[in-house]
């Protein structure tokens, strides 16, 4: 049942992913209107897949990889539709669609491999919860923070080569983007320190060492550095433009890495999947 | 039945005639009750802005060559004939629709696609509802140019258009700086067209102005006009980085800006980006300053381009309100040419009911001596065999009615039922 339903949100992410696409070629109002409808309700089936899923096992779905990517796949899209809500940001449909969708996908495809690891006794305790959720929040933010980030180096190139406007006029303007990202990764940073902090502690607590240089502590330390970088240099020291969006672009990227890439490493302490 | 509107617009009347034509507000409930006491107006609209004046009507015997309402508007605006006759224009039946539509969507304004026109629109027809005025057709027909009017607000993007080089500027500066307000933008030089942009910025919400030109005079009299401030032309340099938006449009004969005092602004600025509008000829901007990273510099032929897309986004926004009109237009005279069917089905029913009343007392006379149970299955029976009868025709009827040759079943059903339908307008209505 659960299956369906994922798929169901899936398709209907894809279509609103096309009908974002179309009305960026064509103008035509009514497919944005449309696309952001179809989105909510693709939001929903998801959220009823997740749900659905929830009762079938007996506990929240987000410990298994596929569940945790399938999770923020759903957190996006809600952060996408407030944001909608409130400032209209219906330029950037067509790239959180994008990665919601393919964040599903994924989900889908590694279902089946991922097994819940949560019996080893190892995972009971508050700061593993802690630091699963507080960095489960602050990634599906940052990237929501590349979706807008993103958008604003398309419509900056835009405007930059001077190609025809009629497209990237459906775009939000510069700073909408650039104030969005900031106030995007200012809520995330707090949370991606809090989970930082309680992964460290819970390491301290199973492994004894509280750090080691492995990959995954290496790299999660390297994204807390760029996103801190970016809030200094952007919220306290007033940069902005598109080299410090950038680093939007690359703390993402990292976040990617550390999340997922680490896990196809052989070596280090933390692949659990 | 038919539909006309009689009226001036800006295209056909200039502001002198205009003026002297203008229903106020007060005035409009009196215009209203006397156009519908006039002969043959059995419902009236009147539709006043400052760009139209239209007035109108409905009624089945509304005469195409009667000139009483332009007697009406000649007595109500003491006019002569030659003042307003060579101005006013008349619309009938599918043109009055259609010119209703057009104006509801926003096709006919001046500016094209602009909003107000639709709520004046939505006015008028609540007005002549509160005078009891307006009647089923026009009413219908509001209606149906409302309805179209929002489409056209939500579904295209007409209105939001204009094909002027300072409206794209401002539709550039938009898509980098969101809102205007708190933006400060500088204007170099005393040219008209930096006027004009400067002005269309100001329009959208520009506040900070400042002006800097070689002549300080000139300089001071353009920065009044903005409430702005005047800068000596040996120092707007040192205050480029707090500016958001340039304006230049000087007459020199050389760059009087070049790569690297901007790049020292946007530096000094960290990186907040730079609008600059080059509306010179020769050009006042070095072009290589588009190379900065975060300053955006367009020139004429740029914003000459800009233009050109948003025409052809404006064409394309013509093709779809087109689109809307016709379909309502088709809609609405489905149901217009329906109404011509309501009479003649009245007269039908009323003939076979005369028949077989006629008919079924005879029978009765015949035999006196039928029970109540039995007169009574005797007026089902009739009844019953009647109303199958005509039920296929009169439904054939009604549909035929709404095809654009329905006029012609209409009058085939009267010849062969040597119907005569009663004329009379709220008899007519009251049938339903």
């Amino acid at each position: 049942m659960a299956n369906i339903l994922q798929w169901l949100a899936l398709g209907s992410y894809g279509v609103a992913h096309f009908l974002f696409i179309g009305n960026f070629f064509t103008g035509k109002k009514t497919l944005i209107n449309m696309a952001v409808k179809i989105t909510a309700i693709a939001c929903f089936i998801h959220f009823v897949a997740i749900i659905t899923k929830g009762t079938i096992i007996g506990k929240i779905p987000i410990v298994t990889l596929s569940e945790i990517i399938s999770g923020i796949a759903f957190l996006i899209m809600c952060i996408y539709l407030e944001l909608h809500r409130r400032i209209k940001l219906e330029g950037i449909g067509f790239v959180t669609t994008f990665l919601a969708a393919m964040a599903l996908l994924v989900s889908i495809m590694i279902e089946t491999q991922s097994s819940p690891f949560m019996t080893n006794p190892v995972f009971n305790g508050i700061w593993f919860g802690l630091h699963t959720t507080a960095l489960f929040l602050s990634y599906s933010i940052f990237t929501a923070a590349f979706s807008t980030a993103s958008v604003y180096l398309i419509q900056e190139r835009l405007l930059k080569s001077k190609t025809k406007p009629g497209i990237a006029s459906r775009l939000p303007s510069l700073n909408v983007l650039d104030v969005t990202t900031n106030n995007l990764v200012t809520f995330a940073f707090p949370l991606l320190t809090i989970g930082l902090i309680a992964g460290i502690l819970w390491a301290g607590q199973i492994w004894k060492h509280y750090w080691e240089w492995e990959p995954k502590q290496t790299l999660a330390l390297l994204t807390w550095l760029i996103y801190a970088f970016y809030l200094i240099a952007r919220t306290i020291m007033g940069w902005k433009g598109r080299q410090i969006i950038l680093l939007n672009v690359i703390g993402f990227l990292l976040i990617l890495t550390t999340f997922l890439g680490v896990n196809l490493c052989t070596y280090g302490k933390h692949k659990f999947i | 039945m038919a539909i006309a509107v009689i009226g001036v617009n800006f295209k056909t009347a200039p502001v002198e005639i205009r003026e002297r034509i203008v229903f106020h507000e007060e005035k409009l409930p009196q215009a209203l009750k006397e156009l519908s006491n006039i002969l043959h107006v059995e419902e009236t609209v009147i539709l006043s802005t400052c760009h139209r004046s239209e007035i109108y009507v409905a009624g089945p015997n509304l005469p195409r060559k009667d000139h009483s309402i332009i007697r009406f508007l000649q007595n109500i605006f003491n006019l002569s004939e030659e003042e307003c006759l060579p101005f006013i224009y008349r619309y009938h039946e599918e043109r009055a629709v259609r010119h209703i539509f057009n104006v509801a969507s926003g096709v006919d304004s001046m500016v094209l696609g602009e909003a107000q026109i639709l709520g004046q629109v939505k006015q008028a027809r609540q007005l002549a509802e509160t005078y009891g005025t307006i009647g089923r057709i026009l009413d219908r027909l509001f209606r149906a140019a409302i309805e179209v009017g929002k489409r056209c607000r939500h579904e295209t993007t007409l209105g939001e258009n204009s094909g002027s080089v300072s409206h794209a500027a401002v539709l550039l500066a938009k898509r980098i700086f969101s809102t205007l307000e708190g933006r400060t933008a500088l204007i170099i030089g005393a040219g008209e067209m930096g006027r004009l942009t400067a002005k269309s910025l100001v329009k959208e919400g520009l506040t900070d102005i400042w002006v800097t030109n070689r002549t300080i005079s000139r300089a001071e009299t353009l920065a009044k006009e903005f409430n702005g401030k005047a800068i000596n032309f040996s120092d707007f340099l040192q205050h480029l980085w707090k500016v958001d938006i340039v304006i230049s449009s000087t007459g020199a004969p050389h760059y009087i800006l070049h790569s690297d005092v901007v790049k020292q602004a946007i530096l000094e600025r960290r990186n907040a980006p730079m609008f600059l509008i080059d509306l010179a000829m020769p050009r006042d901007l070095d072009p290589k300053i588009n190379q900065i990273g975060n300053v955006y510099l367009y020139d004429l032929d740029d914003l000459e381009e800009v233009v050109t897309e948003e025409n052809r986004e404006r064409e394309t926004a013509i093709l779809q309100v087109r689109q809307f009109i016709e379909t309502e237009l088709i809609k609405f005279f489905s149901w217009y040419h329906s109404l011509g069917a309501v009479p003649i089905i009245k007269a039908l029913k009323e003939q076979v009911e005369d028949i077989r009343q006629e008919e079924t007392n005879k029978f009765l006379l015949k035999f006196p001596d039928l029970s109540l149970k039995e007169r009574t299955a005797l007026e089902a029976l009739t009844k019953g065999i009647i109303n199958k009868i005509v039920h296929q025709p009169l439904v054939q009827l009604k549909e035929f009615a709404a095809e654009p040759e329905g006029w012609k079943y209409l009058e085939t059903a009267k010849a062969l039922f040597d119907l005569t339908p009663p004329l009379d307008y709220k008899e007519r209505d009251a049938s339903g």
